[in-house]
């Protein structure tokens, strides 16, 4: 284990309260409890609350644009499989903006852990509804509450077999930083959607309403039934399961050809010749 | 000496493989071709054509003309029958003769092939064994590349085309059409390539390690070409979901310390612009290759035009430094390549290479190419320490650049304005810092000098021009001088930065006009921009490539 020391940061500029800290620190935790250097790990963020998280410690970072964490992310295994790689960001950034991208990193199942910051509403932009609001919500564009059924992010990637798919909540930190941990050591793509109290914007799930609903996973739970897992991700109102709700045991789709060499130049005598006459 | 060839059909009637088969044993005997092919947004029907100029001289374009006409289908030989002369010769499969003043020939290849003992699927054969007889009395080299071109899988086929194509030449001597006499000697140390595959083999050639695209007519082929060999290459190819994701990945793959290039034509590269200023704030370095065809929106899908200008090199919102290159030819397109992987890492900025349908399609016979005259230069790396910065200030605005995995060091870089740690900053001290150390770039970066060609000591008139009209104004330039006209031709492969000065020093007193395939005379507006003086445009915007007698003619009307 390292000292958590090795990956201090900068000072967030987080409201006090939200739910980010926490996640902040289970990222450094885990990255210190599995002996990951900051050379070693990347963070690639996008754009929003959650997209800052990088700046707050000392990892390699690669801050992009609103949405893009995932292809840029992507190729970043792709190039280096050595790196530990993450991806972090809102659900705004990640399942609005960033949509598109998110369903086609669960078809290349890229090795890689995706954190998303769920509170469920747009944070930087001052509290719109994001897709993972509830019928209802009432934001800035949405005076009469938003008539669109939320998105249901992990169900979705459990139907894609991702690597694994977990829920994760920011008042149950260590049990966050062993979902990491766990990502991180799952082949394939690992999504784990946090429960991420916004204490500024949204005023319906907050600190105590997760507390009240919350429940882990019991130890036997069995992650490899896809049925079972999609029950799972649907439970909301009453009870709240996390944990790692389904394992594909889906190695990365990423054609192992897509790993690059290092040579500089390859020899192209081969290929110059069918041009020769 | 000169004759031009046109194979003109439906798509999917194998226009393309009679074409190749053609050029390539063309250029074996030492005859230099240039061919160029206007086809339609449609995978089956319609009417396109593959032309071949055919020289005993190096050719730099195309020529309208047609001197042979072989038409595949009745609709096309109707549509083209206006391009012919009185001296030409023209195939087509009926079903009556138009009796116009130029021979014409009833015939059906698929029946000659099947007669020939082959079927049906052969009558391309029959076509290339058609228009060689027109060329040249030995028959041997086009029979070989029959075999060869169609026996690639199976050597039966191979032969039943080679029968197939004797079937055609004999077919000509029935009709006792001579061959051209005289003709060029082989030469050796030649190639036959076609625009995309030079800008795919220079991309390789300068190292590329990663590439992300979707697909967009007519760029498409130059990322197919790489994605066949990279396995064998060591290149990762990755088809991206949108235009969006491939530029964002390659800048992934730039950021974790490869070379990295995306391929598409004006549409993508709108959905691009976002990345590009990512790639020119976070100073990750990017090649885009936009193949350019006619806007706006998907405007004209198979065709050209270059009107993708201005917009290129004001891609991005706010200020940052882009390069901008735009090759003449096919030749310069393989070794432009090398220039724009060398700035982008030099320069640590994003580079987009400007290339249209023309030159994308356009086979050429060169000189030998040399990847060992693209030099790979990866710009400042810096050590690994603790304390390294990726955004450290310095007198040339350049920051030495790391790699993730660099113990002990972390790489920090974000698109967000940051300090020189690569950390997000909001005071407006950094933001000038940064702003000036990024902008400072541009007084270092102007490489690719202009070109020149025609009477360049004391011309009357000058003519600019970018990108593949390049090749077109020289031949339009050699034209004018040799008809006593005093006029210079000059190419610029580099539009942003604009090598400004090194322009004023070649221009004279004389009048200067601009010769580029868009409405507008956007090259004109770049110019005016940066204070030069331009009298007018020669222009065109039909979808279709400036023609030599077209510059020619606006030249004699400039000059009254
Ligand atoms: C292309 C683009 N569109 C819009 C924005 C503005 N924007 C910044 S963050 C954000 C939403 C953030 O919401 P979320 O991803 O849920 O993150 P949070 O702030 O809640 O952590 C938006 C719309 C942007 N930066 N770029
Ligand atoms: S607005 Fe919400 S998400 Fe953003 S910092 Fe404040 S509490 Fe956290």
């Amino acid at each position: 284990m390292r000292d958590i020391k090795e990956y201090a940061g900068g000072t967030p500029a987080w409201c006090p309260g939200c739910g980010d800290f926490a996640i902040l620190d289970a990222v450094k935790q885990a990255l210190a409890e599995m002996d990951i250097s900051p050379s070693r790990a990347v963070v690639v963020s996008g754009i929003g609350q959650a997209g800052k998280l990088p700046h707050y410690m000392r990892v390699n970072t690669l801050n992009t644009l609103h949405g893009r964490t995932l292809p840029t992310a992507t190729a970043v295994t792709q190039v280096n499989p050595q790196l530990t790689v993450f991806a972090v960001g809102g659900d705004g950034d990640g399942y609005g903006e960033g949509g598109n991208h998110f369903l086609h990193a669960l078809r290349r199942n890229p090795d890689m852990t995706y954190i998303v910051c769920d509170n469920r509403v747009f944070g930087l932009t001052k509290g719109q509804a994001s897709p993972t609001s509830d019928v209802g919500t009432l934001g800035g564009l949405t005076p009469q509450g938003t008539v669109y059924p939320a998105l249901n992010p992990l169900a979705l990637a459990i139907m894609l077999e991702a690597g694994s798919v977990a829920r994760g909540f920011s008042g149950a930190k260590e049990h966050l930083v062993n979902l990491i941990k766990d990502a991180v050591r799952t082949p394939g793509f690992s999504l784990i959607d946090v429960l991420q109290p916004c204490v500024s914007f949204n005023k319906v799930n907050t600190w105590q309403w997760y507390r009240e609903r919350v429940y882990e996973l019991e130890a036997d739970y069995n992650p490899t039934d896809q049925q079972q897992a999609l029950a799972l991700a649907r439970q909301w109102d009453e009870q709240i399961p996390i944990g790692v709700l389904y394992r594909s045991g889906r190695e990365s789709s990423i054609a192992p050809e897509n790993l690059v060499s290092a040579e500089l130049r390859p020899n192209l005598e081969p290929l110059l010749d069918r041009y020769r006459v | 000496m000169e004759y031009n060839v046109r194979l003109c059909g439906a798509a999917g009637q194998g226009l393309q493989s009679v074409g190749k088969v053609l050029i390539s044993a063309l250029s074996k005997t030492g005859w230099h071709i240039y061919a160029h092919q206007d086809y339609e947004s449609r995978i089956r029907g319609g009417a396109n054509f593959f032309q071949i100029r055919i020289s005993d001289r190096p050719l730099t374009t195309f020529s309208p003309q047609v001197d042979l006409l072989v038409a595949l289908s009745s609709e096309s030989y109707q549509i083209f029958a206006d391009d012919l002369h009185p001296q030409s010769i023209c195939f087509h499969p009926g079903p009556e003769k138009l009796n116009r003043d130029f021979t014409e020939h009833i015939f059906n290849p698929e029946t000659v092939a099947q007669e020939s003992g082959g079927n049906k699927r052969m009558a391309s054969a029959v076509v290339a064994g058609l228009v060689w007889a027109t060329v040249s009395e030995d028959h041997e080299p086009v029979l070989a590349e029959l075999a060869e071109f169609f026996g690639a899988r199976d050597q039966e086929i191979g032969e039943g085309n080679r029968k197939a194509g004797a079937a055609g030449v004999e077919l000509a001597r029935q009709l006792g059409i001579k061959a051209l006499a005289g003709g060029p000697r082989p030469e050796a140390g030649r190639m036959v390539l076609r625009g995309n595959d030079a800008v795919a083999l220079g991309a390789l050639a300068a190292g590329v390690k990663y590439v992300a695209a979707y697909p967009m007519t007519p760029s498409t082929s130059i990322t197919e070409l790489i994605a066949a060999e990279g396995k064998k290459l060591g290149v990762s190819v990755e088809q991206a979901e949108d235009e969006i994701a491939a530029i964002n990945m390659a800048i992934g793959a730039g950021y974790t310390g490869v070379r990295a290039m995306t391929t598409t034509s004006g549409g993508g590269f709108c959905l691009m612009t976002e990345a590009i200023g990512l790639a020119g704030s976070a100073e990750i370095p990017v090649v885009v290759v936009n193949g350019q065809r006619p806007g706006p929106s998907t405007g004209l899908p198979t065709r050209t035009e270059q009107g993708d200008l201005l917009f290129a090199v004001h891609s991005g919102h706010g200020d940052f430094p882009v390069a901008v290159l735009a090759p003449g030819s096919i030749e310069e397109a393989f070794y432009i390549m090398g220039d724009a992987f060398n700035f982008a890492e030099q320069y640590q900025i994003p580079v987009i290479v400007l290339t249209d349908q023309y030159l994308a399609d356009s086979f050429q016979t060169l000189s030998e190419l040399a990847p060992d005259r693209i030099k790979i230069d990866r710009g400042k790396l810096a050590e690994p320490s603790e304390n390294y910065k990726r955004y450290q200030l310095t007198s040339d605005g350049i920051s030495p650049r790391l790699f993730p995995g660099a113990e002990p060091a972390v790489v920090v870089s974000a698109g967000d304005e940051h300090n020189e740690e690569g950390h997000l900053i909001e005071d407006a001290e950094t933001r000038i810092a940064m702003m000036e150390k990024r902008m400072n770039k541009l007084k270092q970066i102007s490489v690719l000098q202009p070109v020149t060609c025609g009477e360049t000591k004391q011309p009357t008139l000058s003519l600019i021009t970018w990108g593949s009209t390049w090749g077109i104004v020289q031949e339009a330039v050699q034209d004018l001088v040799s008809s006593g006209v005093s006029v210079q031709g000059i190419h610029l492969p580099q539009l942003a930065p604009l090598p400004a000065e090194a322009l004023q020093a070649i221009l004279s007193a004389g009048p200067v006009y601009t010769v580029e395939s868009n409405f507008s005379g956007q090259l004109a507006t770049l110019l005016k921009g940066h204070g030069f003086t331009i009298s007018g445009t020669c222009s065109r915007y039909d979808g279709r490539p400036l023609e030599v007698r077209q510059i020619i003619e606006y030249v004699r009307e400039v000059q009254g």
